[in-house]
């Protein structure tokens, strides 16, 4: 029992600790398996918003292509000026297609053109492949991301039927550096590492959060190559030795795609800092553990000196408490034997008073020192239970001490309150305040004792005009040999007993006892007892005596 | 002339039989209280021993021999702990250093007189 009350502090800090580590780690999991799933479906929400977006550019890219396809009147002449004046017209109104724009025969021959001075791709760019690809399908073709030489451009081609009969092919052209979807595509946000970009079938850059990527090859991952297969989804990766995730969609024409990339670090940020928490947290737990074992620790360390201390303290001072009424009382004997002939009659009555009354005080010591001892062994006291009237018993003790201290005013302030108590208990208690309240009272102070009913109680107090004492004091009064600490023995006597033994014989009827006190103004020593309500004669109750 | 006795007691009964004994002896008693009331007689009259108790209220016997050591007024007087701690080691030890010239038991009344007689006879 004594192992386990010296570890209950370790075992219940580390169970504290255990418990509270769970917690946070359950809490900050849970959090951050919300928080993941969350920004998962954040990105997969930008990047379909992405995907959608670019094929509705792509989707009006054609649209605007075929409308003027289908508007125009072709002379299909090569060089005609009408023709180029359209394309012209074409290219200055278009909304997408805005850089140049070509009609082409179904040999793939050149017929007009209209391009700013910075040109067009040579008509052998293999970039041409896809367009021309799905233009054989029936499909608007897309071209690959071409240079001119100096800008990068797309192509976008779509049939001129002649009703359902393709005469030949027009093409627009727009830049993905300068695009609508390349404007856009940079107010997008993915974080400090995370990207947006469109590619072509050819994993070209079409567009991309970053404009310096645009018209470069799209760097190698998993999303090129789920998307090579037609696939979309979201997987993650590792790049240079850096963990990523991505999520990628194919766009319905030209095999243009998608994909938003993020390093995982900042993906998963949620994650991490939780995790980042939860070490903090546990790493404070851990502090606040190894403080409080730390404090207990010295706390306990501090008892046991201060308990050997006391036993020090309490050797000396019981010494000195017994030898001094003994070497008075031999000395007053021998005096007397020796000298009692020469000396004045008064002078001999005031040696045998003298010799009378240290034996009292000694027997009072005695037994509060087994009194103390008995309880130190953990051997309860045996109680007679009887009606007791208050009164009669404060003006009793009142006049006792009264006697034995002239100097001070003892006075009584009681109803008519009868308790349930141990009449020779009640003696002890009343004798034990009263005499530390005189002790610590200084000549012509008041020592007021008191009795009130309180409910099913009878509060008894004793209050003098003393020395008071500290909070600190107070709390730790009723401890067995504390006055031992104060170091005022050696000006007050005493073992350090009384209060102790008082609360002891309180708390075995069931009482509380208590003291408040202000240093150099008094204390006031309280404490409850049961209240009966009228005499009840014979009514004894024996509570046995464990010995 | 009567040699001066200043005996330094909290204990009104043992000054009062101590007192006695060393009265009957022919002898001058003075008590005080406290060291405070000691110094201030020896000051007023020098005695020429002081038999100081160890535990008295506030300073306690050795505060009042290591303050009459140290003060040539007092050079003259002798000093006894007058102590029901008799046979403490420590105590006798730390009387012994600061230059004593008995350590009485108060216990033993009835060697009181021989014991005072003694040091009064032992040059300074």
């Amino acid at each position: 029992m004594k192992a386990f009350k010296r570890y209950a502090t370790l075992v219940v800090s580390l169970a504290l600790l255990a418990a509270m580590g769970s917690l946070a780690v359950a809490t900050s999991a849970g959090a951050n398996r919300k928080a993941q799933s969350i920004h998962r479906a954040d990105r997969l929400t930008q990047e379909h918003t992405l995907a959608g977006l670019a094929t509705q550019y792509q989707l009006f890219m054609a649209k605007e292509a075929f409308d003027y396809a289908a508007a125009a009147r072709w002379s299909f002449i090569p060089g005609d000026p009408g023709d180029a004046a359209r394309l012209k017209t074409f290219v200055t109104k278009a909304t997408f297609l805005k850089y140049a724009a070509v009609i082409v025969d179904l040999q793939r021959h050149p017929l007009n053109a209209y391009a700013p001075s910075t040109g067009l791709p040579q008509a052998t760019d293999p970039g041409y492949r896809p367009l021309l690809g799905s233009l054989l399908t029936g499909k608007p073709g897309f071209s690959s991301v071409m240079s001119t030489g100096t800008v990068p451009v797309v192509a976008v081609g779509v049939p001129i039927l002649d009703g359902a009969t393709p005469k030949a092919v027009f093409i627009g052209y727009f830049r993905p550096d300068e695009s609508a979807l390349q404007t856009y595509n940079e107010t997008l946000h993915y974080g400090k590492t995370g990207v947006g970009i469109l590619v072509d079938s050819a994993h070209t850059v079409v567009a991309s959060t970053n404009p310096d990527a645009v018209a470069k090859p799209a760097p190698a991952g998993p999303a090129l190559s789920a998307l090579g297969a037609g696939k979309e989804g979201f997987s993650e990766f590792t790049r240079n030795g850096v963990r990523k995730f991505v999520a990628y969609s194919p766009l319905g024409q030209g095999g243009w795609a998608v994909y938003a990339e993020q390093d995982a670090s900042e993906f998963f940020g949620p994650i991490r800092s939780g995790g980042f928490r939860v070490v903090l947290m546990l790493l404070a737990l851990l502090a606040v553990a190894a403080g409080a074992l730390a404090f207990a620790n010295h706390r306990r360390q501090l008892a046991l000196r201060q308990a050997y201390e006391y036993k020090g303290d309490l050797l000396a001072n019981t010494t000195h408490e017994l030898k001094t009424p003994l070497t008075a009382i031999r000395g007053a004997a021998m005096t007397l034997g020796t000298r009692w002939r020469e000396m004045a009659p008064e002078q001999v009555d005031t040696f045998l008073g003298m010799i009378h009354r240290r034996c009292d005080g000694l027997a009072k010591l005695i037994e509060k020192i087994l009194i103390g001892a008995r309880l130190e062994a953990g051997r309860e006291l045996a109680l007679r239970l009887e009606s007791i009237q208050t009164e009669p018993l404060l003006r009793r003790i009142a006049s006792e001490f009264q006697d034995a201290s002239p100097k001070h005013d003892v006075v009584v302030d009681a109803d008519d309150s009868w308790v349930g108590a141990d009449q020779q208990a009640m003696d002890q208690i009343l004798g034990l305040l009263t005499e530390n309240a005189i002790k610590y009272s200084p000549d012509g102070g008041r020592i007021s004792l008191a009795c009130h009913r309180e409910g099913d109680y009878v509060r008894l107090s004793v209050t003098d005009e003393g020395i008071g004492m500290s909070a600190e004091d107070a709390e730790r009064i009723f401890d067995a040999y504390y006055k031992a600490s104060r170091g005022d023995q050696q000006t007050f006597g005493g073992v350090g007993l009384g209060l102790s033994i008082a609360r002891h014989l309180v708390q075995r009827h069931g009482g509380e006892i208590g003291v408040t006190s202000k240093v150099r103004r008094g204390s006031t020593f309280s404490f409850t007892l049961p209240a009966v309500e009228a005499p009840v004669v014979g009514h004894v109750q024996t509570m046995v005596d464990v010995r | 002339m009567t040699k001066k006795i200043l005996l330094i007691e909290d204990d009104a009964d043992i000054a009062t039989i101590s007192g006695e004994l060393l009265r009957s002896a022919g002898l001058d008693v003075l008590v005080a209280t406290s060291v405070e009331k000691a110094i201030a007689a020896c000051a007023e009259t020098t005695p020429d021993l002081a038999l100081v108790d160890i535990r008295l209220p506030g300073q306690n016997g050795f505060e009042f021999v290591r303050r009459v050591r140290a003060d040539d007024r007092f050079h003259d007087m002798r000093v006894a702990i007058y102590t029901v701690h008799e046979g403490e080691a420590a105590l006798m030890a730390e009387a012994e250093e600061l230059g004593v010239d008995a350590y009485l038991s108060k216990s033993q009344t009835e060697v009181l007189v021989d014991s005072v007689r003694r040091l009064l006879a032992t040059p300074v």
